[in-house]
């Protein structure tokens, strides 16, 4: 017997052993029926979610509200369909029946208006192609506007980020704990380190530099950048030490509360104001939204603003990201968790519902995160019937695809959206 | 050929659905009960312990249970249900989502959870099972298939989703990994170099 056989033997033999340790079976049918419940709820009337700013990282709020017991799934919302803005070619494809998140056979529109990567390959908004060149795989990807581009890539179970300069160099990978969020003038982007402490990139900047203290508790999310950095004080100034840049901090505390940190140069501290469990976004004019109420099946979001402005309550969909110019919201299921959001909708900032789309059991469309395009539509990449697409949301609820359907596996998105929208995003 | 009405009155057909839901629901059982052992020792391997083995095969399962209809009618349950439990043990947002809700506990479980096999062979089984839990997922993945479940390298190839070549490749790094670090006994140059 030569060497290889003799490992090979011998790791049959010890993998043999060492598996009789699961010896007996306890699932039960009705075990089995459960989980599938779950999943089928998931798939169909709950949802994954987007980070703050429009968007692009999942983020299973399994850990906002532990559910898994059946619950009856919600029957298709009402559709109420504004003036069309989506440019659906009227040869192919067509639209789903009012309220219905359905992908199968859109109509095909337009290329995304934004770069995009497609199975690591780079796809830039005018048409060229090349290769993303990061050291590891990527999953999220924010473009600042000095042309440079920070990547958030994993291996082995790690995650780092990658910043790549201007001139397409990059700097060595750092270890992170948790995804991007961007700045709206895309010239700040932050991530959180393994330990809990905020980590900023002020473009133009030679190293990536922490901000305030490390946050402690669980279950770390990034919620919003708000502030402008280096770009926007016009030249090569400390930046967010002089404007005040402030970054959201999504958290749960050690009795499993879930609290809003905010963390800037000046201070470290818990958010208060607002009544906030989590903050999703903020605007340029100052308007928030987040959720104040979790439950096990549902919660309850609100917009809010300064001065006379009323803003709104619902506990019909979690509100998540403002559209580019601040009119707009999309809005997701109010519970969610596992493989991405079942249905999409979007709210007016007077709290009109323009639309709500949910997947059926029929039509099991799921999506990991969305990106806003412009101020009316967003970008989805979408998982249905095994295959993948990048499909366009019109605030009109009309749906075409911005990249037709590929094969692929459920749990392996070959598509990245740029975290934070393109730079001119509703300009 | 006119619908039947799917509300009003099809008291028939209602029981109709309901028995063969049953008798979906009892094939079912049948199955889980009878391929439930075989592939929580396959999970504990991919896993490394107890409680996430079992989650893993609930979660298989029950995605096997909402495609039972069509997987079955193309007989190819026992290659779905083994896809599903590796991929979903590969999975992204699975990972990063155990690894946040594991705990300290974990590695007491681990240690319980070891069998107590290693006298007989000094140790090396032991020592080997610590090296291939080291492996990458994806690593581990392919030797568990291709050793534990004795799978060829085509059929190693289909459950994953990914070519030959890729399932040689990863056969040959995760080999080399476990020749470098398991016992001296398993590694040829560190015995040659010890018998000089």
């Amino acid at each position: 017997m030569n060497d290889h056989d003799e490992l090979g033997t011998r790791l049959t033999r010890t993998l043999t052993e060492h598996s009789d340790v699961m010896s007996g079976s306890s699932l039960g049918l009705a075990d089995v029926k459960g989980r599938a419940r779950s999943i089928r709820r998931r798939r169909t009337a709950t949802a994954v979610v987007g980070v703050a700013a429009a968007v692009a990282v999942i983020v299973p709020t399994a850990s906002l509200a532990a559910h898994t017991s059946g619950k009856p799934e919600p029957a298709p919302a009402i559709t109420q369909t504004p003036s069309p803005t989506t440019t659906a070619s009227p040869d192919s494809g067509h639209q789903p029946a009012p309220g219905v998140l359905d992908v199968s056979d859109l109509p095909t529109g337009d290329a995304p208006r934004m770069d995009y990567v497609a199975n690591g390959v780079f796809h830039t908004a005018d048409g060229d192609s090349f290769g993303v060149g990061t050291r590891y795989r990527p999953d999220q990807f924010v473009e600042l506007d000095d042309g440079s581009r920070v990547w958030h890539t994993t291996a082995n179970g790690k995650a780092y980020v990658e910043i790549q300069d201007s001139d397409g160099n990059f700097h060595d990978p750092v270890a992170s704990g948790w995804g991007l969020t961007v700045n709206a003038s895309h010239n700040v982007v932050a991530w959180l380190d393994p330990s809990g402490q905020v980590m900023l990139w002020e473009g133009r900047a030679t190293e990536p530099r922490p901000l305030g203290d490390p946050i402690q508790g669980s279950d770390l999310r990034l919620g919003p950048v708000f502030g402008e950095g280096i770009g926007a004080n016009g030249g090569s100034g400390p930046g967010c030490t002089v404007t005040g840049c402030t970054v959201y901090v999504n958290v749960t505390d050690n009795q499993g509360h879930r609290q809003v940190w905010e963390v800037s140069d000046a201070a470290t501290q818990q958010l208060r104001d607002g009544g906030y469990l989590v903050l999703n976004d903020e605007s340029e004019a100052g308007l928030s939204i987040g959720l104040t109420e979790i439950k096990d099946f549902e919660s309850c979001s609100k917009l809010l603003g300064g001065g006379e402005f009323q803003g709104f309550e619902t506990c019909k969909n979690q509100l998540q990201s403002f559209s580019p110019d601040g009119k707009l919201i999309l809005a997701l299921p109010t519970n969610y968790d596992g493989l991405g959001p079942t249905a999409m909708a979007m709210y007016r900032l007077d709290g009109t519902r323009l639309f709500e789309r949910q997947a059926t059991v029929h039509a099991q469309a799921a999506y990991p995160g969305a990106t806003w395009e412009d101020d009316t539509h967003v970008l989805a990449p979408f998982f249905q019937d095994g295959t993948w697409s990048i499909v366009r949301v019109g605030s009109d609820s009309n749906m075409e695809y911005a990249v037709p359907p590929v094969s692929g596996d459920d749990v392996d998105n070959p598509f990245i959206l740029p975290t934070g929208g393109a730079l001119s995003a509703g300009s | 050929m006119d619908r039947p009405p799917e509300h009003g009155t099809g008291t028939v057909g209602v029981a109709d659905r309901k028995s063969a839901r049953d008798t979906r629901d009892a094939d079912f059982a049948a199955y889980l009960a009878a391929r439930q052992p075989s592939l929580l020792r396959t999970a504990y391997l991919l896993t490394g312990n107890r409680h996430d083995a079992e989650d893993l095969v609930q979660t298989a399962f029950a995605k096997l249970y909402l495609s039972w209809d069509k997987v079955r009618q193309q007989g190819s349950m026992d290659g779905y249900v083994r896809r599903i439990l590796v991929n979903e043990h590969n999975s992204l947002w699975r990972r990063a989502w155990k690894k946040r809700e594991h705990s300290a506990d974990d590695d007491t479980l681990h240690r319980l959870d070891r069998p107590h096999h290693d006298v007989q062979d000094d140790g090396v089984g032991a020592a080997l099972w610590d090296v291939v839990q080291t492996l990458p997922r994806k690593a581990r993945a392919v030797v568990v298939l291709r050793y534990y479940e004795e799978m060829s390298e085509a059929e190693t190839a289909a459950v994953l989703g990914i070519s030959v070549g890729t399932v040689k490749s990863q056969t040959s790094r995760a080999l080399a990994a476990l020749r470098e670090r398991a016992p001296q006994t398993l590694n040829p140059r560190a015995r040659e170099e010890e018998d000089r």
